[in-house]
Formats: C-alpha cells, structure tokens, sequence
C-alpha cells in the first residue's frame, strides 16, 4: 500500500533578524493511512514546522512531499487551501473556536468554503459531529459558554467535519486539566479505531505513548522512529 | 464562499461590535445626509427660482446696462447700473417705442432705494419710477385706487403708487389714497395700492413704491436707466423682439454696452447658477464621505489585526486568500452601506425638517449618487484592510497573540 504522506529529505529555512534559520534538516519520513503517529521534541526542535508542512500549511524550502500520492510543491496556493479543507482536519492546542459564533456554527465553518452543500445538510453534518464527541446539548453555546475540554470537542467535532483522511493535532491536551485531556485523548483514540489517520505533536512523552508509533525531532531531523508496545 | 454568507459573517461582525460599527459608520451617515440635505437645498431653490420667473411677467424682453454674459462661464457683469458705462436713457427707450414693430410696449424703469415719509412714520423702500405700463408689464395690478397715468407721466406728476408692506408701515390702518408722502427730499400724492405680492427670492415684493419716471429724473437728477422691459406680444415674437432691439441698440451703442436677455435667458441662467451652487455645496459635503471612508478603513485595519488568529483559523480549514478578502471587502461595503442607509434616512428628515423653513426637494440623482458614493467608499477604502487580511500566512495568523 502506497503511504498516504511521505516526505523525502525536506529542508526548510527561513530567515529570521537577519539570520536564516534551519528548521528541518532534511526529513524523511512516511506514514500510512490509518496509523496513530506521534511527533515529539523539545520546543525549536522543528516538530511545529513539520507538522505545518505535512497540514500543507507552509511550504518546505527543498524537498519532495507527496500527499495521497501527489507531489504538494507543484500546487497552487487554492489546491492546497481546497484540500485543508476537505483531506485534512486541525485539532489546536488553544481551540481556536471563533468566539462570536455558537458551537454548531464553529463546527459548520470549514463547509462555507466547500461548494455545494445545502444549509440543512450541513446542519445535520454538523449536529452528527457534536454528537460523535458527546456535545449534543450544548450545540448553542457559544465558546466562553463551555469548558475547555467542551472547547476542545467542539474543535475536534469542527476537524471531522469533512470526514478529512488525515487528522493533525497539535498538543491537543495542551491547555487542558488532566481530567479533561484524558477524555479528549479517549475521543482521539475513538477516532484512530474508526481507522483514520492521526498525527499528533507534543512534548509529552506520557502522552506519546499512546500512539502507535513515535517520531522523535531535535535539530530539525528525525533522531528515532519507534513503535510503542 | 458565497457572497450571502459574506454578508452574513459580516452582518454578525458588525452586531458583535454596534457601538464600534455605528462610530465607524458616523462619517458616512453624516456625509450622505449632508450630500442630500444640502442638494435638496439647492434644487429647492432651484425649483422656487424658476417658478417665480414664470411670475414675473409673460414675454418679456430685459435690456440692461453693459455686458451680461450668461454664457458657459456663468454671470459676468460689465459695466453695474447707472455708473458712466451706461447709455440706457430715457430719451433711448422713447426712441425704441416708436422704432420697435413688433413690440409696442417700451417699459424704462430707474430703480433706487430711498425712505418713504408720513407724518412720523418713515420706512426705507424701494423706488421704481417708470411708465404707466407698468402693471402690465410687471403683473403688478392696482386693487386700490389706480395708477398713474401716460398723462401723468408726461407731465411729471408727482403721484405715487405704493406697495401693501409699505402702506402698512406708513399709514396703518388708514386709507393712503389722496395722502401726501415724503419720497426722499419731494412730496408726492398717493393714488393707488398695488396688490399683495408676497415675496421672491426672500425680498418682500410689496415694499415698493412706484412713481412717474419723468418725476424721478427731475427729482434725483437720473439720467440713466437701470433697465428697459419690453413685452412681445406673444411667445413666438419674443426673438423677433430681441433681435430688433439689439439692431436698434446697435445703431446707437457698442455691443458691449447692453445686453438683451428674455426671460428663458434669465431663468436658464440662474438656474444654471444654482446648479453649479448645488453642485459644490454635495461637492462639499461629498468631502465628509471622504473622511467617513477612511474612517471605515483605520476600523478595518484594526479589525483585521484584531481578527489575524481568526484569518489564520480560517485559512488553515480552506478559505482561501480570495475567500477572505471578499470577507473583508464586504464586511466594509456593509459599514458604508449600512450608514449609507442611515444617512440617505436622516437626509430625507432633515429636508423634512427644513423643508417648514424654506423650499427643500430631495432629488433622486443626490440619493442615487450619494447611495452609490457610500458604496463605492466602502469598496475603495475596504481594499487596502480586506488585501491585507488575505495575505496573511495562516502559520503566523495562527501564532498571533
């Protein structure tokens, strides 16, 4: 079977006061469709750039990606807007739920920018979503309504909006008391055994260790690659 | 996107802001319900103007001293009434009336501003000595007593019709008529009241004294004439009239030295004035959408800041750079649009308002412009703001604290 993500010796620097900074090194690394990956490394050790570039946020400098079998460094900037949209779910450390908004229309927004999907469709895509992460009641609450660990559901119920193949989370217990990463980290469990991807970074090895797999980055390279038991 | 859910994040932007929103919104709303109160102004007078031209006298044909050019420049006057470049004389208008085919009727009126007398009421007044065509000519009939006639006038009769404010001030309730008032330094008889006729163009028409012109020239020396009327029979005679006088006048005179104007002249000239006023004065307040539209940008920019995390958020779920630019660019069109509204509203109320003092006419082109205008505010200065927010890279906009 042919990796869903796979880079091949990804360099990227950039410049920063006057000075180029080496972020990634020349990367190697492949993952496969279904896999719980973890990306752990102290902080400056380029896992956040990484993971920007396999969530074809940003653009490595050298290097080939291929995403679902295609070359990323050849499409433009729409193509890889359209498949954030619609291939790749983001979980994010502090939320980033839009405040003015209710929980349901937080998790409606990435359908805005898919074409053709009519308003109650996308209603009841939305209400399924809240309901797989146990928010049902709350769907009209707006953000500083609901906790943090509610906060995070309603994120994670916004990633899977668009059944997306990959989903990448970057310390998604981050902000969260134990109680509460604890559950989040149930529904991301619940999420790999529906067989979907996850790439999730962290500096938590505890946390790590609860993938399948650990990717280890200092220096901008990939230092160890291990399966966990 | 679709542009009706740009409008709809829009629209909940703005309600999550309204103290913010309605601020921003402040120099459009002022700026369109000026554009709007001030050219309803300005066609109202317009409107006023043109109507009591019609007033005036029908078919008339004006002579005036020195050049009046009302040609694409505006008005221009050569040579003011009875300074020496005049040589519009009484003997010049007697000339005319036996010259003239098609008009019969020759008016020549020295007008001046002097004080009335009765006893001891006194009142300054205008003077207009002329012939006894007077009522005829200028639509001014007589209601009480008569006025003076072309006997009187030959003989410089000092006689003297007055107008309503005039009768008022000098003889309150008591009847004028065979009264001898003091016009100036001379005293004349009054036989006969003008009817009321209000007044034009804010000067009350009825404070008015008429007297003989060949009283007037002795009495205060005046040679010259501060116009000569002439009443074509008809409308279609109207030009013959005009081109007949300027070949008389002419003969006697430089071209620079009169003017011949009929009353279609005199009212597409002053409204053309007024349309140039009424033009500068939405000019000027078009100003205010100006500054209004920069207002509308510095929110944007702020708001754009304000928002880079939101930007970055929705960059990363697949907006893309043209998504959230139209975004951006509506959010500021509704501003502008919104207190376009609300301007173009307050506009109509103001004239409204105004309209109890004096002659307001909301226009449809001053709503249509001043619509368009916030619109296209709202565009012009959104750009900049709703360019900046599409450019941002989703990476930074995510990490902005």
């Amino acid at each position: 079977m042919k990796p869903l993500i796979s880079l091949n010796n990804i360099k990227k620097e950039f410049p920063m006061d006057g000075v180029v900074v080496k972020a990634l090194r020349g990367a190697d690394l492949e993952i496969k469709t279904g896999e719980f990956v973890a990306i752990v490394g102290p902080s400056g050790s380029g896992k956040s750039t990484l993971m920007n570039i396999i969530g074809l946020l940003d653009r490595p400098t050298k290097g080939e990606y291929f995403f679902a079998g295609e070359e990323a460094s050849s499409f433009s900037d729409n193509k890889l807007a359209l498949i954030r949209n619609s291939k790749i779910g983001f979980i994010f450390q502090t939320f980033n739920l839009l405040p003015r908004i209710s929980a349901l229309e937080n998790v409606k927004m990435p359908l805005m920018y898919k074409a053709k999907t009519k308003e109650k469709e996308r209603k009841n895509m939305a209400m399924e979503k809240l309901k797989q992460v146990g928010l049902e009641e709350r769907v009209e609450h707006r953000p500083n309504q609901l906790s943090g660990g509610q906060q995070q559901r309603v994120a994670i119920a916004r990633a899977l909006i668009n059944n997306p193949e990959v989903i990448l989370a970057d310390e998604p217990t981050g902000n969260l008391d134990s109680k509460s990463g604890k559950e989040i980290m149930e529904i991301i469990k619940n999420l790999h055994r529906e067989k979907r991807t996850i790439i999730m970074v962290t500096h938590d090895l505890k946390l790590a260790g609860q993938a399948q797999r650990i990717i280890q980055v200092k220096d901008g390279k990939i230092i160890k690659d291990s399966k966990t038991k | 996107m679709k542009i009706d859910e740009a409008f709809q994040i829009a629209f909940n932007a703005i309600k999550g802001s309204k103290v913010r929103a309605f601020l921003t919104m402040l120099g459009i709303i002022i700026g369109v319900a000026a554009v709007i109160l001030l050219v309803s102004i300005g066609s109202g007078l317009q409107k006023y103007i043109t109507e009591q031209f019609e007033d005036l006298g029908s078919n008339l044909v004006i002579i005036m001293p020195g050049k009046v050019s009302f040609q694409d420049e505006g008005a221009r006057e050569g040579g003011a009434p009875g300074i020496s470049t005049n040589k519009l004389t009484f003997k010049l208008s007697q000339d005319l009336e036996r010259k003239l085919t098609y008009s019969q009727t020759v008016l020549p009126v020295v007008a001046k501003s002097l004080v009335a007398k009765y006893g001891n009421n006194s009142k300054s007044t205008g003077l207009v000595a002329s012939n006894s065509k007077y009522p005829q000519v200028r639509n001014s009939p007589v209601t009480e007593g008569r006025f003076f006639t072309k006997a009187e006038v030959d003989s410089s009769k000092k006689v003297a019709v007055i107008g309503k404010t005039l009768q008022q001030e000098l003889f309150g309730s008591l009847d004028p008529i065979g009264k001898r008032i003091l016009v100036s330094d001379s005293r004349y008889t009054v036989i006969g009241v003008f009817e009321e006729k209000g007044a034009m163009m804010g000067q009350d028409m009825d404070d008015v004294i008429a007297i003989p012109i060949t009283a007037a020239i002795k009495q205060f020396n005046a040679e010259r004439l501060n116009y000569i009327y002439l009443q074509a029979p008809d409308a279609d005679t109207v030009p013959k009239t005009v081109a007949e006088a300027k070949q008389f006048l002419l003969k006697e005179m430089d071209e620079d030295d009169f003017s011949v104007l009929d009353q279609k002249d005199l009212a597409s000239t002053v409204e053309s004035i007024l349309t140039t006023l009424t033009a500068g004065l939405g000019g000027i307040a078009a100003i205010s959408l100006l500054v209004g539209g920069i207002g509308i940008m510095n929110i944007m920019l702020v708001s754009v800041t304000e928002r880079t995390r939101e930007i970055g958020l929705r960059k990363a779920v697949g907006a893309t750079s043209q998504d959230i630019l139209t975004q951006f660019l509506v959010e500021a069109v509704c501003l502008s649009l919104v207190g376009g509204l609300i301007g173009i509203g307050l506009g109509f109320l103001g004239s409204l308002a105004l309209g109890q003092f004096l002659k307001t006419a909301v226009t449809g082109w001053s709503v249509g412009i001043a619509f368009s205008v916030s619109v296209l505010v709202g565009i012009v200065f959104g750009v900049a703001p709703a360019y900046k927010a599409s450019k941002l890279d989703p990476i930074e906009a995510l990490r902005y604290e």
